[in-house]
């Protein structure tokens, strides 16, 4: 795909600010290549032929930070979650649930995910950490407990009669895999009987869309510009329907001030982690590798290249 | 020769039906159709049902093969999904690069393994034969996708002298053509050449120590008539055979090749509709597939008869 600039555009006035501002394009054609093979886009920017190469594999982030004539950047994308059955199953007992958050040592999840202590932040919040309004860490009592011990507690207090767990992923999406095989290995050293089932990503989403076929499963969700927009809190994607969850949506839209919303919001994170619904795991990062050329590439929740120049 | 070719086209019609069948039940039985591909991770499952719905694969499996295939003889083969075009489009679309690849890669696997193979043969038990046995035999076991990575690693990354990936049609040149096509071209060409060049020396060393060619060497022929006129051309069936079968192979399983050097071709077109369930797309190339197999199949019958007249096809 090549886009050649336009002459005529006539950008905003006022200094360039993220979206606001003048967006003057610099470059007179930028050309945007699909390259499936992840070794193939590293080949590529080591040869020249790519000037920017995105969704670099983390695996090769420490062999491309000591590239010659490559630079990195390293970007906030979102979070990695797990997503637990609260209506199905056996673990509609919210005890269960709670056994599994305390059994949960998300470093070592992160860490299977993303290779990189540079790559990932543990944080509880499942807005951005830093955003001004809807970054809280409310809720994180819940948060990486690395607490084996309690969840026996926990799951002798549900009488769990050792049921098999069933963890649903998909090999297409390496993070996840990675780490949905950890959280299988923390909960079977907890007692839990815990099992992977693994599909291509068609059939992972049919699975986890069905309450009947999934105990629990990880995804990884990039942020939302509003916490409302939260897959969690979407009855249809791992079937959360408490009406907690629905009240907690409303005081947020109808909430007098920024203040008051960012309030209902952290009282509804709290809920999530309270009720078992879902945690997160933690915040993944996007690589991207450019020759030490170019200038101007941005990112704001993508990357954008109106100004940049080689 | 004409009521043999039209007896060999007709024969197809069973096979398309019974491949097309097969696979069109298979994507029938795999869970999830296009509309969680089209419609992302996040989409609800209503949403999901409602396009699958719409776009009628919840429709029993009869009524859907039923209409898919009485479309076929009327050229439609369906649209794809996801790139917004019928599905002969996109075939033809993707099948030029496919097409470029195969030719390069096969002149390349001919031009390394006749001669290998006629030297092995004739200097057999000697060191050079040896080695091109083991040569081969290395070409046999080394995966593709490795020599491709290796061919990259080397000749891209290192050196620099091509690019890595990528593809340009011939309107832009034919060096320029060549260029982007050369080291997949390779990688593809090295590994088929190890087959030739097996069947290149077994078929030769059968015919070498035949009586004719005794006869051919006590007449007082030179010895590069005698294997160039006579061993090679009473071998030649076979070998015709071996690069039939490698160019069908060839045509039909580049997938990883193209996927890693970024060639829009008919493999990368079938992976990505695997993936999304894009089921015309899945039906249309595996039909397409299976006639091309076909031809090049026939082809080769055809081209015995040049090469040896009393394998004729349909001769008496």
């Amino acid at each position: 795909m090549k886009l050649e600039k336009n002459e005529d555009y006539q950008p905003s006035e006022g200094e360039a600010s993220g979206l606001a501002g003048d967006k003057t394009g610099v470059c007179d054609v930028i050309s945007f290549d699909v390259v499936a093979d992840a070794s193939t886009r590293i080949a590529g920017i080591k040869n020249g032929q790519y000037d920017v190469v995105e969704e670099v594999p983390l695996d090769n982030y420490e062999e491309l930070t000591q590239e010659s004539g490559v630079k990195m950047s390293v970007n906030q994308g979102g979070t990695l979650n797990l997503f637990l059955n609260t209506t199905e199953g056996v673990m509609a007992n919210e005890d269960m649930r709670q056994a599994v958050l305390a059994a949960l040592n998300c470093d070592d999840v992160l860490m299977a995910s993303y290779g990189n202590e540079e790559l990932y932040e543990l944080n509880a919040g499942w807005c951005v950490p830093t955003d001004v309004q809807w970054g809280t860490d409310a809720g994180s009592e819940y948060y990486n407990q690395q607490d084996p011990e309690k969840a026996k507690e926990l799951m002798e207090k549900a009488g769990y009669n050792n049921e098999p767990l069933v963890l649903v992923t998909t090999e297409d999406y390496a993070e996840m895999y990675n780490a949905t095989l950890v959280v299988q290995e923390q909960l079977k050293q907890a007692g839990f009987n815990a099992e992977v089932e693994t599909y291509d990503f068609s059939t992972f989403m049919e699975h986890r869309a069905d309450p009947k076929q999934f105990s629990m499963y990880i995804t990884s969700n990039s942020y939302n510009m509003l916490p409302i927009q939260l897959s969690v809190l979407d009855s249809g994607w791992a079937g959360l329907d408490a009406p907690e969850v629905a009240e907690g949506i409303e005081a947020i839209r109808h909430a007098e001030s920024d203040e008051a919303a960012a309030e209902a919001w952290a009282d509804l994170q709290t809920f999530l982690y309270e009720y078992g619904a879902a945690t997160v795991l933690g915040h993944y990062t996007g690589v991207t590798a450019m020759n030490e050329s170019i200038e101007g590439a941005d990112y704001l929740r993508f990357n954008t290249y109106w100004g940049v120049s080689k | 020769m004409l009521a043999y070719i039209a007896k060999r086209i007709l024969s197809l019609i069973p096979v398309l039906f019974v491949v097309s069948c097969v696979v069109f039940l298979v994507v029938y039985l795999i869970p999830g159709g296009p509309a969680a591909a089209l419609l992302g991770m996040e989409a609800p499952p209503e949403q999901i049902e409602a396009l699958n719905t719409e776009l009628g694969f919840n429709r029993p499996f009869l009524v859907q093969y039923a209409d898919w295939f009485a479309g076929i003889f009327k050229g439609d083969w369906g649209d794809s999904y996801f790139l917004h075009q019928s599905v002969l489009e996109a075939i033809a679309e993707y099948f030029m690069p496919t097409l470029s690849l195969a030719v390069l890669a096969q002149i390349i696997a001919v031009i390394l393994s006749v001669p290998l193979g006629i030297l092995a043969a004739y200097r057999r038990g000697t060191a050079l034969d040896l080695a091109a046995v083991s040569v081969s035999l290395l070409g046999a076991a080394l995966p593709g996708f490795l020599l491709s990575m290796f061919l990259m690693l080397f000749f891209c990354v290192y050196h620099q002298w091509f690019p890595v990936a990528g593809y340009v049609g011939l309107g832009a040149g034919l060096g320029e053509h060549l260029k982007y096509l050369f080291l997949p071209a390779l990688s593809l060409g090295i590994v088929q050449a190890a087959y030739i060049t097996r069947m290149t020396r077994a078929s030769l060393l059968e015919t070498l120590y035949k009586n004719y060619i005794r006869t051919a060497r006590s007449k007082g022929l030179k010895e590069g008539r005698v294997v160039m006129r006579y061993a090679l051309k009473n071998a030649a069936p076979a070998i015709l055979t071996a690069v039939g079968q490698s160019f069908g192979s060839l045509i039909t399983g580049t997938i990883v090749t193209e996927t890693l050097f970024n060639i829009p071709g008919i493999g990368m077109l079938t992976m990505g509709a695997i993936n999304r369930r894009d089921v015309f797309v899945i039906q249309g190339v595996v039909l397409f597939v299976t006639l091309l197999y076909v031809l090049v199949n026939l082809i080769v019958d055809i081209l015995y008869g040049f090469v040896d007249p009393r394998l004729q096809p349909g001769r008496k």
